[in-house]
């Protein structure tokens, strides 16, 4: 069991015997893989998404081990929590009475732990929580009408989403005495990881973000695309799956947002070296490495991210 | 005297993964696999079914197209295998059994 799950069983006990049920079984309520999993590394993916605060702690040489410790499932609990607020936006998770309360005993939770590292992150915390909940209104709305939405307000809606997850980290180098420059380039790297992560997986998942229901930013991105070809608004609102799956292919979306990635990884590299935040660096260039890879192909053959991560399981098992 | 050993291009593990890169390259391709993998019965029995039987030989004939002739053609447990991961999407499926088999 890694630190963060134990961490969690121990959240889990915490809370009163009829919410624990509720609770124990959010990661595999909130994971979408095929494949049961309680880990939350598992249902989370990329370690960034639950362990920000450990990759940056290294720039700060006054921090200290427990708040290192602290501010790490501090940012899980926040992580976590979002995920349920998206989940049950986008209807993938039934809202309930024991689930708001899981929720809600979430923050309170997170909030503790964040007082305890840094006093005044609870208050960013709250914040982030609030730019986090307009982020997944506007998001849903947006593309559950299909809009056209500009690369502009894609970023700007996606890195509100991602609010909540960067008071921990930005609360640990707080406390351990950083400067306002450090801290300022300690957030824009972790923005700049965050926004790369969410663009490359919008990318990677559009066609089973659509297929969900619930609209798919690829999919409204190509719309905007093709109003600016047409030099008119595009009215008409495909639903037949090849027909939607050509026009995003034709606007080049894919190879944009895996661009716009790339980017943002870049961004984040330079500022995570500039701040000596070494883990935060190597993961911003292996990122970089593997998209400068995959963007040439994404240029010559539309939806080739998307096929890779289709065959990427059976690739790494047979063909390595 | 030894047999002789596969060319480069006769190699099984070359030509899946020229398969592989077909997939990845061309939209049709993938979307034809896929629609003539799940064309394909997803029946547990030992033994190949008529239907099966066609439509593997279709499937083998199409990639064989797609690589300009140098494939030696999936066997029913890799088509299964093939079924598994791209029309059912599952990811954890048994693939040691690939390696058994090339």
């Amino acid at each position: 069991m890694s630190g963060i799950d134990s961490l969690y069983a121990g959240f889990v006990s915490s809370l009163p015997e009829k919410l624990r049920p509720v609770a124990a079984d959010l990661p595999r309520q909130l994971q979408l893989s095929a494949t049961p999993s309680r880990a939350w590394g598992t249902v989370l993916g990329q370690p960034l998404a639950l362990e920000a605060p450990r990759l940056v702690a290294p720039a700060f040489p006054r921090h200290e081990p427990e708040k290192v410790r602290t501010a790490v499932f501090a940012h899980a609990l926040s992580v976590i929590e979002a995920c349920g607020r998206d989940r049950v936006a986008e209807r993938q998770l039934r809202a309930s009475e024991e689930l708001a309360k899981v929720l809600h005993a979430l923050r309170r939770a997170r909030d503790g732990m964040l007082d305890s590292v840094w006093p005044g992150a609870v208050e960013l915390a709250v914040a982030a929580d609030r730019a986090t909940e307009e982020a997944i209104k506007e998001e849903h709305a947006l593309l559950r009408r299909l809009s056209a939405v500009s690369f502009e307000d894609y970023r700007r809606i996606s890195l509100a989403k991602l609010a909540v997850g960067f008071p921990a980290a930005v609360a640990l180098a707080r406390s351990a005495g950083a400067s306002e420059t450090q801290v300022e380039a300690t957030q824009r790297a972790l923005v700049g990881v965050a926004l790369g992560l969410k663009f490359e997986d919008d990318a990677g998942d559009w066609e089973d973000d659509w297929r969900r229901g619930g609209g798919a930013w690829a999919v409204s991105l190509a719309r905007r695309r093709l109003e600016a070809v047409k030099g008119q608004s595009a009215d008409e609102r495909p639903t037949e799956p090849d027909l939607v799956r050509r026009r995003v292919h034709r606007m080049r979306v894919l190879y944009l947002m895996l661009r716009a990635a790339r980017h943002q990884y870049r961004t984040a590299w330079r500022y995570a070296r500039a701040v000596g935040a070494e883990p935060l660096a190597l993961f911003s260039e292996q990122r970089l490495r593997h998209l400068d890879g995959l963007l040439p192909l994404e240029a010559r053959h539309a939806g080739y991210v998307v096929r890779a991560l289709k065959l990427g399981a059976w690739a790494s098992e047979v063909l390595t | 005297m030894p047999a002789a050993a596969p060319s480069a291009a006769n190699d099984p593990h070359t030509q899946l993964r020229r398969l592989y890169t077909s997939l990845l390259e061309e939209q049709h391709r993938f979307d034809e696999f896929k629609q003539l993998l799940t064309l394909y019965p997803a029946v547990d029995c030992e033994e190949e079914s008529l239907e099966a039987r066609e439509v593997r030989a279709r499937l083998n004939a199409r990639i064989n197209e797609w690589l300009s002739g140098q494939f030696d053609g999936l066997s029913p447990a890799q088509v299964a295998l093939w079924r598994s991961i791209v029309v059912e999407e599952r990811i954890n499926v048994a693939v040691s059994a690939w390696k058994e088999t090339n």
